[in-house]
């Protein structure tokens, strides 16, 4: 095969530079009497590279004498002004793809002294211990190909080896059956039956000669639908979930019916993320095998995933009502509270560095999930203080949330805000609402995320006085790359309207997320913030602000089901006000942290802090120097 | 002269082709000791065809789902201490083993390949790949050979020690570019892999868009595949790492130019002098291409299918471009064999 695109790209530039380069190295090679490739076809090579030249730079001047010979008919391109045509672009063509040549192999190095930065000694043993190995399996191969004799007494030691083996196996004597097991193969290296008890040991120490040897069984047995299932197994614990599924494939062609290859396929599916897809497969083996009531458990814990409580809280009862279990049933209770009606008392406060305070108290009420889809009704009553001026506000919203599919959640809601009277504004009732859509490709692909939302700035009592709107469009986009870090940009645009004025906001954001651990990711941002002019109505609307932030994310489960998330930002932050140059770079850090504390199960006990302290947070801030904290408690009552 | 070698011919429904196969090997200057066809469980007789030409056939139980897990089934039958590799539609020149075997007096040397050329060219498609092997195959693979480092010991038709291919456990069907993948390993395992230019051997190649779609979906996956598994290793391989990171960003970055960038130019400068970039690079090709086709003689064959070869890299690009975006950026990893040839 043939991979790139031959000619083009810096391939035909690499192969150039290394077939001038021949001479010198076969030059060295022969002073140095190691084994070369020899002068004819080393000279073969280097004339073609010269010829290769030649061939370019005359057709640079064949192209130039054409383009220069039409200028009359059709405009050259500007680049080409001034300069004979013929010269810009072979020397243009050799010089940028020399440039990236050079770049790309640079990028090259670089990367492998990064990689093998502390390992280097380390990797020249490693290299030495595979020759050896190798040279010892070669050894090995020749000694099994030997004379009858020879192989007559391989037998006999291997018998003995494999009854030892065996015998340390059934007592449970893993290190022993270990160590036998690998003398056996070394005397045999094709035996099957050593082959997989010496990968199953292997499993926890040392994964990566489990899946070889696992892969090794299979070539040996390749009819025996249990290798393949291990192989799956093995296959999913290093991450490789696609050649896992196939490897469980092969088990279910050769045992469609087997239990273990159906439900161990479901289970790497679920491990991969692919949700539904697991639901099918359980739900397949389970309309013909309505016993199994460990799959009923399995079933039931993707279900929770899918957002479809109910339906996990059925399946539990019937892993439950098959056999009777604590655990089975401390999950089942937990399902029942998840998908009960529920009210959640809530109260919540912010103040900032003007001055402004904000109250409020609420609650909502759940009615009980039916199917993906779920409903609640908010309430909630808001006092807005600056220390002078009292105002408030009540809100009444209905709101759905549906999850059509492990990838899918579709939340939205709607209802209106009545604004008291203030500054001699009569009181003013406004409507509100908010539409989002979430998309997730299954397996830990990209993400996508849109956002509609309309709703007051309610900060100050000057904002609620002036009924400022905020009506807002904006999306995210999250692409995993290679399995290492993900991209993820993040585009707004916000009008905010009020009696006298609509201005608008825009904001994209960019930003490189590393996952450390599956629950802390670090992050690169930096994100633009434009308004298109300034206002009275009482927000801060700088013509720019930039903020480049690092930022992790952490999020942590304690013994007790205590769950702490933490979301942490430092950087800097630059201001540009209406008409004015860019300021200087000054100190942005931000703090956002949730607790949920299980009280009971069915009752949740949630509380999240906000923070943040820079020149710029968000179009509710005031001045240009701003601090600002809010803290909600809520409580989850399942009425179940 | 026999030679101490047996060949392993992977076959699945290759009844119209074998046959070919088989006699190519029958006629060797330094015949095999065994020919051992593996029929994956064939529906067109493949095996009986086989069997008639008094070759070894065996079959596994269940079709293995690749040309990898033809080929390590086929590995437990081997006795002999070289082991060859030949594709059921690939024929060999008649002294293609003789002059392929000498490189092995060097112990370090693993596998060694030969030339590949198309066995017919009459389509658009087989005029492209015979271009494309006349070019590579007398530029890109000889470099690479005098630096001791060629990028694959082609699947169509190698040699191996036994041995030491049984050492690295056969072939693995974990990417689809079996060849590449077992290439790589043996250089990371400190071994060498050698090609010589004399030894031929002439595959089917595609001759319709749907077969050739499937070879490229197949053959770009499993480049990107084995990047992504082997890219660490590599790093510890001189000339190989750089190789692989040109041929890697050519497959990526320089294919997206190719189709994207050069139009976009041409539109924003309003100038279709723009798409002259596309015919920068002609002499680059056409330069190795008359130098491998005057060893041949085919000269005029040549001319005739340089036009071919342009609308081939273009569709390799398209193909290389998304899988590179299938495996690295959505994560979906092609491992369906698809036979095309």
């Amino acid at each position: 095969m043939t991979v790139g695109v031959p000619g083009t790209g810096i391939g035909g530039m690499f192969y150039l530079v290394s077939a001038l380069a021949m001479p010198l190295r076969q030059a060295y090679r022969s002073l140095r009497r190691r084994p070369s490739a020899g002068w004819r076809i080393v000279a073969g090579q280097s004339a073609m590279a010269g010829a290769i030249l030649a061939a370019i730079w005359v057709t640079g001047w064949l192209v130039g004498i054409a383009i220069t010979a039409s200028a009359a008919i059709v405009r050259p391109p500007h680049l080409l002004a001034g300069a004979h045509p013929g010269n810009v672009l072979r020397t243009a063509a050799l010089v940028l793809s020399a440039a990236t040549l050079a770049a790309v192999l640079l990028g090259v190095e670089l990367l492998r002294l990064w990689v093998h930065r502390e390992t280097g000694p380390r990797l020249e043993r490693g290299a030495e211990i595979q020759i050896t190995r190798v040279a010892v399996l070669v050894v090995l191969a020749v000694a099994a190909d030997g004379t009858h004799t020879v192989a007559a007494q391989n037998t006999s030691a291997l018998a003995r080896r494999l009854a030892r083996a065996d015998s340390a196996f059934a007592a449970g004597d893993a290190t022993s059956a270990e160590r036998e097991y690998a003398a056996a193969l070394a005397v045999d290296p094709e035996n099957s039956r050593a082959t997989y008890r010496l990968a199953d040991l292997s499993k926890r120490g040392d994964p990566a000669r489990a899946l070889q040897l696992f892969r090794r069984y299979v070539a040996l047995e390749p009819s025996d639908p249990w290798g393949y299932m291990a192989l799956g197994d093995a296959l999913a614990r290093s991450g490789s979930y696609g050649d896992a599924l196939r490897s469980y494939d092969d088990a279910l062609r050769l045992a469609p019916d087997e239990r273990d290859a159906v439900i161990g396929r479901a289970r790497v599916l679920a491990r991969a993320g692919h949700t539904d897809a697991a639901v099918a497969d359980y739900r397949h083996w389970l309309d013909a095998n309505p016993s199994d009531a460990e799959a009923w458990g399995e079933l039931a814990r993707q279900r929770l995933r899918q957002g479809r409580e109910r339906d996990a809280a059925l399946a539990f009862e019937r892993a439950q009502a098959i056999a009777p279990d604590p655990t089975v049933a401390r999950r089942l209770a937990v399902a029942r509270a998840a998908a009960a009606a529920a009210i959640t008392p809530l109260a919540s406060g912010t103040h900032d560095s003007d001055g402004n305070t904000t109250l409020r108290l609420g609650g909502t009420g759940e009615i009980a999930s039916w199917g993906p889809m779920r409903f609640g009704l908010t309430a909630s009553r808001t006092a807005i203080e600056d220390g002078v001026t009292t105002t408030g506000r009540q809100d009444l919203t209905l709101g759905a949330a549906w999850r059509p599919g492990a990838a899918w959640q579709v939340q939205a809601s709607g209802g209106a805000s009545r604004l008291d009277a203030v500054a001699g504004r009569s009181a003013t009732i406004l409507p509100t609402g908010q539409l989002r859509a979430r998309w997730r490709v299954p397996g830990a692909g990209p993400i996508v995320d849109l956002r509609a939302r309309r709703d007051i700035l309610d900060a100050t009592p000057l904002l609620a006085a002036n009924r400022v709107l905020r009506t807002e469009l904006g999306a995210t986009v999250e692409l995993p790359v290679a399995r290492v870090f993900k991209l993820r940009g993040i585009g707004r645009t916000v009008a905010l309207s009020d009696s006298a004025e609509v201005n608008h906001r825009t904001t994209l954001a960019g930003m490189v997320a590393v996952p450390v651990t599956p629950s802390v990711e670090v992050s690169a941002q930096f994100h633009t913030i434009r308004f298109a002019h300034p206002t009275t109505a009482g927000y801060f609307a700088p013509r720019l602000v930039q903020v480049a932030q690092a930022g992790s994310y952490l999020e942590f489960e304690t013994a007790q089901g205590i769950l702490l998330v933490f979301d942490i930002g430092a950087g800097v932050q630059r201001v540009a006000e209406q008409g004015a140059t860019i300021g200087p770079w000054g100190r942005a850090l931000r703090l956002y942290s949730l607790i949920v504390v299980p009280l009971a199960v069915g009752r949740d006990l949630r509380l999240e802090f906000d923070g943040e302290q820079s020149a710029f947070a968000n179009e509710v801030a005031t001045t240009a120097q701003w601090r600002y904290v809010s803290a909600t408690m809520s409580l989850r009552w399942a009425l179940d | 002269m026999t030679a101490d070698l047996t060949v392993i011919v992977p076959a699945y429904n290759e009844a119209g082709s074998v046959a070919d196969t088989i006699r190519s090997l029958q006629a060797q200057t330094a015949p095999p000791r065994e020919i051992i066809v593996v029929d994956d469980c064939s529906t067109d007789g493949t095996g009986g065809v086989a069997r008639a030409l008094g070759v070894t056939v065996v079959r596994p139980p269940t079709n293995t789902g690749s040309k990898a897990g033809a080929q390590s089934f086929g590995l437990r039958y081997v006795c002999t201490p070289f082991t060859a590799a030949i594709d059921a539609d690939t024929v060999l020149a008649p002294d293609a083993i003789e002059r392929l075997l000498p490189v092995f007096d060097r112990p370090r040397v693993a596998a060694a390949c030969g030339l590949v050329l198309p066995r017919h060219v009459r389509s658009i498609w087989e005029r492209g790949r015979y271009i494309e092997y006349l070019f590579a195959f007398t530029y890109y693979k000889q470099v690479q050979e005098c630096y001791g480092k060629p990028l694959i010991s082609s699947g169509c038709f190698s040699i191996y020690r036994t041995a030491l291919l049984r050492a690295q456990q056969g072939w693995s069907d974990r990417t689809l570019a079996e060849d590449m993948d077992l290439t790589w390993r043996f250089y990371q395992a400190g071994h060498e892999v050698r090609f010589v230019p004399e030894a031929v051997c002439y595959p089917i190649e595609p001759h319709t868009f749907r077969l050739m779609g499937k070879q490229l979906r197949r053959w770009s996956h499993g480049f990107v595949q084995n990047v992504m598994l082997h890219w660490r290793g590599l790093l510890r391989v001189p000339f190989l790492r750089s190789a692989v990171a040109v041929a890697f960003w050519d497959a990526t970055i320089a294919a997206a130019l190719y189709l994207v960038l050069l139009p976009l130019l041409a539109l924003a400068f309003k100038s279709p002098w723009v798409l002259l970039g596309y015919l920068i690079d002609a002499p680059v090709v056409l330069v190795p291409v008359l130098v491998g086709a005057t060893r041949r003689r085919e000269v005029l064959r040549a001319l005739a299918s340089v036009p071919a070869f342009f609308v081939l890299r273009t569709v390799n690009a398209v193909f290389f471009l998304r899988a590179v975006c299938a495996e690295l950026v959505f994560g979906r990893s092609l491992h369906v064999y698809e036979k095309g040839h």
